[in-house]
């Protein structure tokens, strides 16, 4: 019975939900404020009881499959005169406000058999199971994160991407590894959304008007008494799965209806600037990704949420290239395992540069976005990288990685951190991710196989 | 010492239940670590239960212990065979290097049944290699077993096997809850309401395990965005209710706006299936007067029932026989036996009397009575166009742009008309820009002029009719518009002045004179010298200079003595045809005398018994006329304003009365209440009123119109507005009364969608929702209906195949369940009413009753979802209607289209299999194939092997002896082929690979990750072949183990391009090899070679299906305990058929039980708790 009791009430979500209440918020002290938004801070302060407050930190995650070729990836040099190779040009303008990081890498990734699949750990650092019957790949990072802070935003976390989840095996593995970058629980993918309009449905939707929708999620939730001693204990653990997704919707619904916010902060914006993207899947994938980094945008600067993810496309992506000139054929198959025939390679490099490019551009945009004198880009991380490094022979000897925003004063950019050398001890993503969590007031004694921070960064 | 035993088993089950209970929550890698084997094994002590809870198998690595009683056969042999292994094939087959992937360190390490069972496969081929002396390799020792020893060992394994079997085979193995796939949702959704609703639940919510479906729930999981997807698709659907005045139904369109078309649409189909017209306005098509030629039919077969030797026959016997209603049978025997009936239902009633009575020959003479019924029909039909001297398509016309309408103004009489008829004019219309119509604008002559009556009614005497003043008026004709002049001529424009008038006596010839006897009228009526009379029809020719002048006719007519008659005359250029011409066709009559008043009342009749029309439109169109008081004049402001603004007439009166009847009744007046209630019609045709009486100060609304305020209202109005005010509250009152029988209809919605009667207490949950709905959440009727149904769907009840397992013991599923089971398996749907039935009767738990309903569920259509679901993701074509592996720069002929027709080629054949009951080695090697006539084009084909269809030329159909162009089966299907090649080339890997993994179902492992690649276009082989570039890949030992196995099988279907053609040439012209080399240097070529191959191992083949099988209907991986099953499922043979497999599935002991649940290990593992919080990340991520 006391057993019983244990697993309802103390749940990971509600134990982390108190983790990150007690956290030290990092931007506090390291922001210059406004006359208005102190102001604002003040108000918000005497509501919440706190301090201060001022723009909250975001974490934005953007993924793209299939590695780079490790000749065009490459940086020298530091601030306004860094140089780039090839494949990392389109963050030209951005290098000084841009960590390039080089030599890490993910153990059990590395040790996979699974040449993608097993290599689709990279925000959890946790080994894919190739199982077939046991779906595992550790809680992602940014959805740690999302457990942590997520009740501060109308929106725990945005998962999004651009191709829909493939229903097959590969190598006998489920698909779900290629298509889920963002796991919520070891076992649990995040579920990706692709349709512009959802999200943006899901950042504009305030809660006011769901009187319907609480009255049928609080009916159907009334059921879980009745079905848990009919069922086996295995089945009652999946369908609390869904009694525990209504109960986030519920616990959202009403705190959008809430007015006050914990900070006293006010985002740039409250409505969106810009118009409800259409019902269907946009034809053309740049305007497909355009629009989704967009809604990163929109949701961060509305603070709907404050951490987001996007995979441009999944691991075995099908994506075909023709959109970017003279690209012929499909990312994983024809460009990237592209025998080293030479002008393969170099539509090979012009994907590369693509999606590079999308990172770039969100950057860009957040960079032009005032929060108070500081920039939304100031307020955030940006992590752009991918499961693979030389994505031909599916290389995960190290990953390549680049970061943008200030982390609100934590993060200094116009750098390259190079950790190839320092032993293999000292170069794990997971440390990374020990770091960034930190930073988004996530302090955690150990992460995936690390439990040291990054140094340097 | 046997209770001693007992104690102490008693003793040790005791520990383990308390070690359970007090066992705290670990983390994930201890609960990993603790699951294969817990550290105390919990026995069952007690012999009564013994039977009942057959222990379920282990996990793998799961020993069972078995202290308690003698070791078995299996346990005694395993030292033995143990050291025979060690002694002679440890040699080589051990460690990382072992032989054939053979390692006996690793096989010998679980020795016991369950041990063997788990690698059963790999045991088996040990067992025939000793048996057969294959191994040990005769040069390789030189130290051999014995016989005695190999048939020790052989024997050993096969008693284990033995063993495992006969204590676990059929155990139902570890089901998780399956949730509904995006494909099950959407079939279920369309079976539960019958449309096909796009919700938005797409294959995002879904993922694959298991044996690679969907349907698999270990590997499904749920979040909050999934919750929202659901409870947005559950209120769309629910949006989709039709909630008027009848029963709980669903619509293509939702909201109001379905309520209203879908009413509309149900009277269409009402007024379809029982209805006729024979005449009709603007386009509408003749149909249904057959249904008159029935019902006089049935009306003579009853009258001569006994000399028909059917004494017995009904008339609402012989109207279902005749597919008629019972009620029009009745109305139409009451019609032919009316008495005294007046013109012209009298005639009608008279014909069927004069239909011969049957004869000896009761054949002829039945089809003497219907020859004469359809002549019968044919007069009926043709009368009123006749009458009103139309040209209907009913009667032979080319349609006629009015309705027919029989009324006040239709049926006007004259006592005297005035006719001007043209005798040469043309009405010719220039289009604006073009030039005139060449030729003669005026018709040459001489022109023969008919001037006809008909008697419709006689009175005392013969009907005279006097022709006043007949004379020829001459014009000079008006000029047309020039080509470029606006089109804007109206036949007041056309004619000229008048030049000269001619008496028509004066210009005929003398005879013609002395005929028509000019000046005497023979009933005695006073007429003039240049008038004549007529008692028939008078044929005239006339003959003027057409190029000079527009001539006309110009006359009076009017009755002759006899007042009471009627008349319908004609001035026309032919003697019967169709005077369609405004004012060519008059009524002739007095109307006040009792003549007209009998005429009058004749027509009513005949309308009333037997109508042109069963109904009018219940959408009218525009020429339709517009009930009295408005304006019924065509484009008049007011008729079109009530066109517009009202929509909607009902004038069915006949349909109602005569036609319907009971149920269809009730629905039909559901339908003309929800079409009319759905929308502000009453206030709209309140407002038309007052518009019409120009009343400024009334109210507008309906419900305003009190009965002091309609007081108030001008005379003329009271009597509709009072009608219009009873009408509205009948149509509110319908509403009202039907409300709680669509709360009842939401509690058998939720039946049906739960997929099982529901407790009290769920409905009267839902039955408490629905009440706060409205009370609390103060909703409209309506409203709180659609939240409901959305509460319904959004119920795991629905959501989930939830199957009741009280924790503890093995269960035998439900006739529910199993019927859940049944149709989720072969329509991944709900159950059926049938199925529902055969659950609730409780005969879901005998075999035989199980086999009838498999073999009915996979002949009906829904089993082509078993194409799609199970073949689909089985064989790799699932969802190929939107595959984007092509690249379409490089083939341009694999269009969309062609895309579309290889996948429906591909459910199409599989579909047809299981449907058809083909045996299920046809998967492989089918004579036969389905194509549209672009995919056999594009397959290289002649497109005449498949007939031509205008109707569908999309649709793909069967191909019949394929297998000559190299078509047919899974392994030549184009979706196939196409997914197993890269974008720009073929693939002998892949598709090698897929044989060894879906055909064959021996994988081989992934690829190294540092495997080199092919380039990915053939384009880029400089020179080589494919196969060359292989062969030297191959050289790379670490490659060469798999690639031996997996190319030999992809390269004899070298001979289908990288988009599914056949071809025997690449690109750069070198020939295409089709040849397979295996390890052993034995080759296959081609797909006969690779289908010969394939038959030889077609035990595999029938294994693989079956493990499909199994895994898909059971939402698990196969287990050891599975063995037996397939064992027999393969032994049926490839001339089994799907439905004979299926069957056993669905009768097996796995397939209609549940394993107990309690004390199975818990997987995946839930989400731990840990205490520390600084541990938790970590710890969750290094299980």
């Amino acid at each position: 019975m006391k057993h019983r009791r244990r697993s309802l009430d103390n749940s990971r979500r509600h134990f982390l939900r108190g983790v990150g209440v007690a956290l030290a918020l990092p931007w506090l002290d390291s922001l210059p404020w406004t006359a208005a938004s102190a102001e604002a801070a003040a108000a918000g302060a005497q509501a919440a009881g706190a301090a201060t407050a001022g723009p909250p930190l975001r974490m934005g995650i953007v993924f793209f499959s299939n590695g780079v070729e490790p000749a065009h990836w490459w940086a020298k040099g530091s601030g306004a005169t860094m140089e780039l190779g090839p494949a990392a040009l389109p963050m030209l303008p951005h290098r000084e406000d841009m960590v390039f990081i080089k030599g890490l890498f993910n153990q059990s990734a590395f040790v996979s058999t699974s040449p993608h699949l097993g290599r689709m750990n990279l925000l959890s650092g946790a080994p894919i199971s190739l199982d077939p019957n046991v779906i595992r790949a550790g809680t992602s990072m940014d959805q740690v994160v999302a457990n942590a802070i997520g009740d501060k935003t109308a929106i725990p976390s945005l998962v999004l991407g651009v191709e829909p989840n493939e229903l097959r095996l590969e190598d006998g593995l489920s698909m779900i590894y290629g298509s889920s970058l963002s796991w919520v629980s070891p076992s649990k993918p995040a579920t990706k959304e692709i349709y512009p309009s959802r999200a943006f449905d899901r950042l504009v939707g305030d809660g006011t008007g769901r009187a319907l929708d609480r009255s049928i999620l609080d009916a159907v939730r009334a059921e879980s008494a009745g079905l848990k001693p009919r069922v086996s204990r295995d089945d009652h653990h999946k369908l609390d799965e869904y009694f525990e997704g209504i109960r986030d919707i519920e616990k959202r619904i009403e705190r959008a209806n809430k007015e006050e916010r914990l900070e006293g902060w006010r985002p740039s914006i409250d409505k969106p600037d810009m118009p409800r993207p259409k019902n269907e899947l946009p034809q053309n994938v740049p305007d497909h990704m355009k629009l989704m980094l967009d809604l990163i945008v929109l949701a961060f600067q509305m603070d709907k949420t404050r951490v987001a993810t996007l995979m441009l496309n999944n691991d075995l992506s099908q994506m075909n290239f023709k959109f970017v000139e003279g690209v012929q054929g499909a990312l994983h198959l024809d460009l990237t395992h592209n025998g080293r025939v030479a002008d393969k390679e170099a539509m090979y490099l012009k994907t590369n540069q693509f999606h590079i490019q999308q990172f770039a551009y969100l950057t860009e945009r957040m960079k032009n976005i005032k929060e108070g004198e500081t920039s939304l880009l100031d307020n955030s991380i940006l992590l752009g990288a991918s499961s693979l490094f030389d994505g031909d022979l599916h290389g995960a000897d190290q990953v390549p990685i680049l970061i943008t925003g200030k982390g609100g004063g934590t993060i200094k950019g116009g750098r390259i951190l190079d950790y190839l050398d320092k032993g293999d001890a000292n170069r794990k993503v997971c440390s990374l991710h020990l770091s960034l969590m930190d930073r988004m007031g996530v302090k955690l004694d150990g992460f995936g196989d690390a439990t040291t921070r990054l140094t340097e960064l | 010492m046997k209770r001693l035993g007992f104690c102490a088993l008693l003793f040790g089950a005791l520990v383990s239940v308390i070690a359970a209970q007090s066992q705290p929550r670990t983390s994930g890698s201890e609960r990993a670590a603790a699951r294969p084997a817990p550290a105390i094994p919990t026995r069952t002590p007690t012999r009564t239960t013994a039977s009942r809870t057959s222990v379920a198998p282990p996990a793998p690595g799961v020993a069972p212990v078995a202290s308690h009683r003698l070791p078995s056969a299996a346990e005694t042999g395993a030292p033995a065979a143990a050291a025979t292994f060690e002694k002679y094939c440890s040699d080589c087959h051990t460690g990382a290097r072992a032989k054939g992937n053979i390692d006996f360190d690793k096989l010998t390490d679980r020795m016991s049944a369950t041990g063997v069972a788990d690698k059963a496969d790999t045991w088996e081929d040990v067992a025939h290699m000793l048996e057969s002396r294959d191994m040990p390799p005769p040069d390789d020792a030189d130290d051999f077993p014995t016989d005695a020893e190999r048939a020790a060992t052989v024997a050993w394994i096969r008693t284990s096997l033995d063993e495992y079997d006969a204590k676990y085979a059929g155990d139902p193995g570890r089901v998780t809850v399956r949730r509904l796939t995006s494909a099950e949702y959407a079939y279920a959704i369309r079976d539960l309401t019958g449309i096909d609703i796009r919700t938005g639940i797409d294959a995002s919510s879904d993922s694959v395990g298991g044996e690679g479906f969907a349907n698999f729930g270990d590997v499904q999981s749920v979040q909050d965005t999934t919750v929202e997807h659901y409870l947005e698709a559950a209120k769309q659907i629910a949006d989709h209710a039709v909630i008027g005045s009848g029963p709980l139904a669903f619509y293509t369109d939702s909201g109001d706006t379905g309520l209203e078309l879908s009413a509309l649409d149900r009277i269409d189909r009402l007024y379809a299936s029982r209805g006729f017209r024979a005449v009709s306005g603007e386009g509408g098509r003749p149909f249904g007067q057959e249904r008159y030629a029935k019902a006089f039919y049935v009306a003579w077969h009853f009258a001569h029932r006994a000399a028909l030797g059917d004494p017995a026959a009904t008339l609402r016997g012989l109207a279902a026989k005749e597919g008629i209603t019972g009620r029009f049978a009745e109305h139409m025997w009451d019609v032919v036996n009316r008495a005294g009936a007046g013109y012209p239902s009298s005639d009608m009633i008279a014909a069927w009397r004069a239909i011969p009575p049957p004869t000896a020959d009761v054949a002829a003479s039945v089809a003497r009575a219907r020859t004469d019924t359809d002549a019968l029909t044919k007069k009926l039909v043709v009368w009123p166009s006749w009458f009103f001297a139309r040209g209907d398509i009913a009667a032979g016309g080319a349609g006629d742009e009015s309705p027919l309408v029989f009324d006040d103004s239709s049926l006007t009489v004259e006592p005297k008309h005035a006719y001007t008829y043209a005798l040469n004019r043309r009405f010719v219309r220039p289009m604006p820009g073009q030039p005139p119509p060449a030729g003669p604008q005026l018709a040459a002559g001489p022109w023969t002029v008919h001037l006809t009556f008909d008697t419709l009614h006689k009175g005392a005497g013969t009907p005279v009719v006097v022709w006043r003043n007949p004379r020829v008026v001459l014009r000079t004709p008006a000029s047309l518009p020039g080509p470029f002049e606006p089109v804007a001529i109206t036949r007041a424009r056309v004619p000229g002045p008048i030049l000269k008038t001619f008496p028509l006596k004066d210009i005929l010839p003398a005879e013609e004179i002395a005929r028509l006897r000019f000046g005497v009228s023979p009933d005695g009526t006073p007429i003039g010298d240049n008038d004549f009379a007529a008692t028939g029809p008078i044929k005239l020719e006339i003959n003027v200079d057409h190029e000079k002048y527009l001539a006309e006719l110009h006359t009076d007519v009017e009755l002759g003595a006899d007042r009471d008659a009627v008349v319908r005359v004609m001035i026309n250029n032919r003697p019967d045809g169709v005077a369609r011409m405004l004012g060519q066709r008059v009524f002739v009559g007095d109307p006040k005398s009792e003549g007209y008043r009998t005429f009058r009342a004749g027509i009513a009749e005949f309308v009333a018994l037997m109508p042109p029309n069963s109904h009018g439109e219940a959408n009218p169109a525009d020429k339709d006329p517009v009930p009295p008081p408005f304006d019924n004049t065509y484009n008049s402001p007011e008729h079109d304003a009530f066109v517009l603004k009202v929509k909607y007439q009902r004038t069915d009166d006949f349909f109602t009365k005569n036609l319907v009847e009971g149920a269809e009744r009730a629905a039909l007046e559901h339908a003309w209440t929800d079409l009319l209630g759905s929308w502000p019609y009453h206030d709209a045709y309140l407002g038309m009123l007052l518009d019409h009486f120009a009343v400024t100060d009334a109210p507008r609304k309906i419900v305003e119109m009190t009965p002091a305020r309609i007081a108030a209202l001008p005379a003329a109005m009271q009597a509709d507005v009072k009608k219009l005010r009873a009408h509205y509250d009948a149509t509110t009152a319908a509403m009202t009364q039907a409300q709680p029988g669509h709360v009842a209809d939401v509690l058998t919605f939720a039946s049906r969608a739960w997929r099982r009667p529901l407790t009290p207490g769920e409905q009267a949950s839902l039955r408490a929702f629905y009440r706060t709905s409205r009370t609390i959440g103060k909703l409209s009727h309506e409203g709180a209906i659609r939240a409901t149904l959305a509460r319904v769907l959004m119920s795991p009840a629905f959501l989930y195949r939830v199957e009741s397992a009280p924790r503890g013991t093995e269960l035998t599923l439900n006739d529910w369940e199993m019927a859940s089971r049944m149709s989720f398996f072969l329509w991944s749907s709900i159950p059926d009413d049938e199925l529902r039935r055969a659950a609730a009767a409780k005969e879901l738990s005998d075999p035989k009753k199980l086999a009838a309903q498999v073999a009915r569920m996979t002949a009906d259509p829904k089993a082509r979802r078993l194409a799609t679901e199970f073949f689909g993701q089985w064989l790799g074509f699932y969802h190929f209607d939107e595959y984007r592996g092509v690249d379409t720069g490089r083939f341009p002929e694999f269009t969309d289209a062609v895309r579309t027709a290889m996948y429906d080629e591909s459910v199409s054949t599989f579909e047809y299999m299981v449907r058809e009951r083909r045996p299920v080695k046809e998967i492989i090697d089918a004579d036969y194939t389905f194509l549209n006539q672009p995919l056999a084009k594009f397959y290289g084909l002649d497109e005449k092997l498949v007939p031509e269809d205008k109707a569908a030329k999309d649709q793909v159909r069967k191909v019949e002896g394929v297998s000559k162009f190299d078509r047919g089966g899974a392994l030549r299907l184009g979706a196939v082929l196409t997914t197993t090649s890269a974008p720009l080339r073929t693939s002998p890997v892949k598709r090698g690979d897929w044989i060894l993994r879906r055909i064959l179902s021996t994988p081989t492992p992934p690829p190294p990750a540092n495997a080199g690649t092919l380039p990915a276009d053939d384009k880029s082989f400089e020179g080589q072949t494919l196969r060359e570039r292989l062969t030297a890949h191959k050289r790379d030992a670490k490659c060469a183990s798999c690639h031996l196995r997996i190319d030999p099988l992809g390269f004899p279907l070298e001979g289908f391009d990288a988009v599914g053609r056949t071809r025997t040439a690449y690109n750069d012209g070198k020939p295409v090899d089709t040849t397979g080399e295996f390890r052993d240097k034995t080759t296959i070529v081609g797909t006969a070679g690779l289908l010969g191959y394939l038959q030889k191992h077609d035990a595999r083949v029938l294994t693989t299906l079956s493990r499909k099988m199994i895994g898909y209907a059971l939402g698990r991986t196969p287990q050891p305990s599975d063995r037996r099953l397939i064992g027999e499922m393969v032994k049926a043979g490839g001339d089994a058929t799907f439905t004979d497999l299926a069957t056993r599935i669905v009768t097996s002991r796995q397939f209609r039980n549940r394993a107990r649940g309690a004390d199975l290990p818990p997987a995946p593992a839930p989400a731990p708790t840990p205490d520390t919080p600084t541990a938790s990340a970590g710890v969750e991520n290094n299980p």
